[in-house]
């Protein structure tokens, strides 16, 4: 429901770290060549070109396109509350963190600047790290991503799922639906649009 | 002030701020709302039921995964436990979470009700009590056994497989009226088969004169001297997302809230709701649940069919071991997606198989025993439900037991492989593998863990030490005119799926407000 620690993991982290002379690192710049190619609804711009990379090595192999599965998982955390899109924002920057990588993996490179083989290391070091946050934290990157990919019928194919028993006429979108006027009288809600 | 007309009322589509008197407001219309304000209108009481979730119809109800999350569960299917450890899947819309369960019915177990009369000072009412409500409830809503002929093959396979190791397993009741077995009982159900609230009662109070407000997310309640005077909520956007600005507020003789555990505390929470000793919130319950997948030669293609079918109550109750009891999900490519571990092509590679994979869950019983005391609400800034939810090591133990009876339930009926929710997994091949279960690191974010039954945080008792209500009408023990009527009431969890316990005890607790509300 909230990621709010891992802010606290993350600042610990790079108070650890500057005390020790490394701040600078902080600053090495990740790869932002990656754009997003329509307006974000949730996560600030400088978290797209991670969530781009994260998605590519989390759907390798499949047939999504990582840039679009960012945009998908852009949208679907506006469901989400307020605290859980900041701290996955924190997140991000964890994982581009030069800090964060030489202290999870001796390697301050920030994400997008590892080559493949390498950003699996960075993922799964998080995915057995003793901190149960960043282990979440994986989960919590994984799961966005694949849930953009598998719940669309992009990858029905791939799985051999045959989609919906029944099919239906795409409904029209959310905001164009007319009021709801039901009759108290009518015994079921039968017929209602929308 | 205004009345609302009988039906429903989408609060997206409110241009200006109102204000509305009536006998009663329920918060929320799941199975404790919706059964309130039926009952409670057929009296002849004038009620407003305020929902946070869409009016949606069959229409909207595609079976697809990527519109029912976003459109029907709580935070669009993203609600996860405070420390990321448990992901918490919750129904969200007019009719709540009896929109997208999995029809499972059960009464609640008399060893439960007797539990909490000796445990928990719950003395308003005991089984027999229940019984008639129950009986009603029914009835309503078509519940009846599944034709052993007619589980999945999933289902099918817990059956054949507790049969051969001579466990006791049954066919389930479902609440359904002319289930086509599409599967999609999680989507919405595309048909109206399924006889959730949206269908049956909350139709049912709209005849008799209820209005429903939905996209009205309620911010608080306000106290007055001892008694709630107003229920104030926010008109929400189409999508869910945003508020449109619009309040709505009611103003009603009394209060019923039903917003369904950890909202309901949540609720009680933002408006600073009296709370002297300090139990506002805790032991919240969610039969935390961990799942095993069987690897089948055969296609089982677990996304056709009734979705839960049969039920295993062999290790119910284990005395000072905490209990589980067995029964599969729904297979969909998102839901089995983000089950399964790994990344990359790992992962690929095991949805490639997905059509041959059983899924089967053991379904931990919390809240029984005195370290296994469940989480606790708390709010964030925004005012958003926390739950925190330590899992204690007796829990870890029950996990272990449970993956093994499932391991072996899987490959009594067939499997050639049994893959636990580790990431990295645990894969066996036979029973000679089970080992590998006790070897596997039980810690959180390790393993999948997951909740679709939320319980709790609102307890009853007639302690008002140790409850939020009292049990004879579920009436706030500081607040003359609040109840709550949800399945946040439970002082433990159940130990079966929750819908039909929480219709039977409305449906018995409805008629009691009416006793003395029509005369009040």
């Amino acid at each position: 429901m909230q990621r709010r620690s891992l802010l606290k993991v993350s600042l610990a982290g790079a108070v650890a770290l500057s005390v020790g002379g490394g701040a600078g690192l902080a600053l090495w710049p990740g790869d932002t060549s990656v754009r997003p190619q329509r307006p974000l609804l949730s996560l600030p711009e400088r978290a797209f070109p991670v969530l781009v990379a994260v998605a590519a090595r989390v759907l390798k192999g499949t047939t999504a396109n990582p840039v679009e599965i960012a945009h998908r998982v852009d949208e679907a955390l506006r469901y989400a509350t307020p605290e859980s899109r900041s701290d996955l924002a924190d997140v991000f920057g964890l994982l581009e963190n030069g800090l964060t990588g030489l202290m999870l993996r001796g390697q301050p490179r920030p994400f997008t600047l590892l080559d493949e083989r390498a950003q699996d290391e960075a993922l799964l070091a998080w995915r057995d790290s003793r901190v149960g946050l960043l282990r979440g934290a994986y989960h919590a990157l994984r799961k966005l991503c694949l849930a953009a990919h598998y719940a669309t019928p992009s990858s029905w194919a791939e799985v051999g799922y045959g989609g919906p028993a029944i099919l239906k006429p795409e409904p029209p979108p959310l905001a164009a639906d007319k009021p709801v006027v039901v009759d108290g009288a009518a015994r079921s809600v039968e017929g209602m649009p929308g | 002030m205004t009345t609302l007309p009988p039906g429903i009322t989408e609060a997206q589509t409110l241009t200006a701020d109102v204000e509305v008197g009536c006998d009663v407001a329920i918060v929320g219309s799941g199975p404790g709302g919706a059964v309130v304000a039926a009952t409670l209108a057929r009296a002849g009481l004038s009620v407003v039921v305020l929902e946070e979730g869409g009016a949606f119809t069959k229409a909207r109800f595609r079976g697809r995964e990527d519109e029912a999350y976003p459109l029907l569960y709580q935070d669009g299917g993203q609600r996860v436990t405070k420390d990321l450890g448990i992901t918490l899947l919750q129904g969200k819309a007019m009719g709540g979470g009896s929109v997208v369960n999995w029809t499972t019915c059960f009464r609640t177990p008399d060893h439960v009700i007797d539990h909490w009369r000796t445990r928990h000072a719950v003395g308003g009412f005991d089984g027999a009590a229940l019984a008639p409500h129950f009986a009603a409830m029914e009835q309503r809503l078509s519940i009846a056994p599944v034709p052993l002929e007619l589980l999945n093959r999933n289902n099918r396979a817990l059956y054949d497989g507790c049969k051969k190791l001579g466990w006791a397993v049954e066919p389930t009741q479902r609440n359904v009226l002319g289930c086509a077995y599409s599967g999609h009982c999680g989507h919405g159900c595309p048909i109206d088969a399924k006889q959730s609230m949206l269908v049956t009662l909350l139709p049912d109070a709209m005849q008799a004169g209820a209005a429903v407000v939905t996209r009205c997310r309620v911010q608080r309640v306000v106290f007055e001297a001892g008694r709630v005077t107003a229920v104030i909520g926010l008109a929400i956007d189409a999508s869910g997302t945003q508020s449109t600005g619009v309040t709505v507020t009611v103003k009603p003789r009394f209060v019923v809230i039903a917003g369904g555990a950890i909202n309901s505390p949540a609720l009680l929470l933002r408006s600073a709701a009296p709370d002297p000793h300090g139990v506002l919130g805790r032991r919240t319950f969610l039969h935390p649940v961990t799942g095993v997948v069987g690897v089948f030669d055969d296609r089982i293609e677990g996304w056709r069919g009734a979705p839960q079918s049969a039920a295993s109550h062999q290790f119910a109750q284990r005395g000072d071991e905490v209990g589980f009891f067995l029964e599969v999900a729904p297979i969909h490519p998102m839901l089995m997606a983000t089950a399964m571990p790994g990344i990359g092509t790992t992962h690929r590679d095991t949805m490639a198989r997905v059509a041959h994979f059983a899924a089967f869950l053991a379904l931990t019983i919390d809240g029984f025993h005195d370290d296994v005391p469940g989480g606790r609400v708390t709010l964030s800034k925004s005012g958003a439900p926390v739950l925190a939810y330590p899992i204690a090591e007796r829990q870890w133990r029950a996990f272990r037991d449970g993956a093994k009876a499932l391991a072996k339930v899987a490959f009594a009926a067939g499997a050639k492989e049994a893959l636990t929710g580790h990431d990295p997994p645990t894969s066996m091949r036979s029973d000679a593998d089970l080992a590998a279960v006790d070897a596997a690191h039980w810690e959180v974010a390790r393993v999948a863990l997951f909740s679709a039954h939320q319980m709790g945080g609102c307890g009853m008792s007639d302690d008002a030490k140790s409850g939020v209500v009292r049990s004879e009408d579920l009436r706030h023990h500081q607040i003359d005119n609040l109840h709550v009527v949800d399945g946040s009431v439970f002082p433990t969890s159940l130990g079966v799926n929750p819908q039909l316990s929480i219709y039977g005890l409305a449906h018995l607790m409805a008629e009691r407000l009416v006793a003395r509300w029509k005369t009040a």
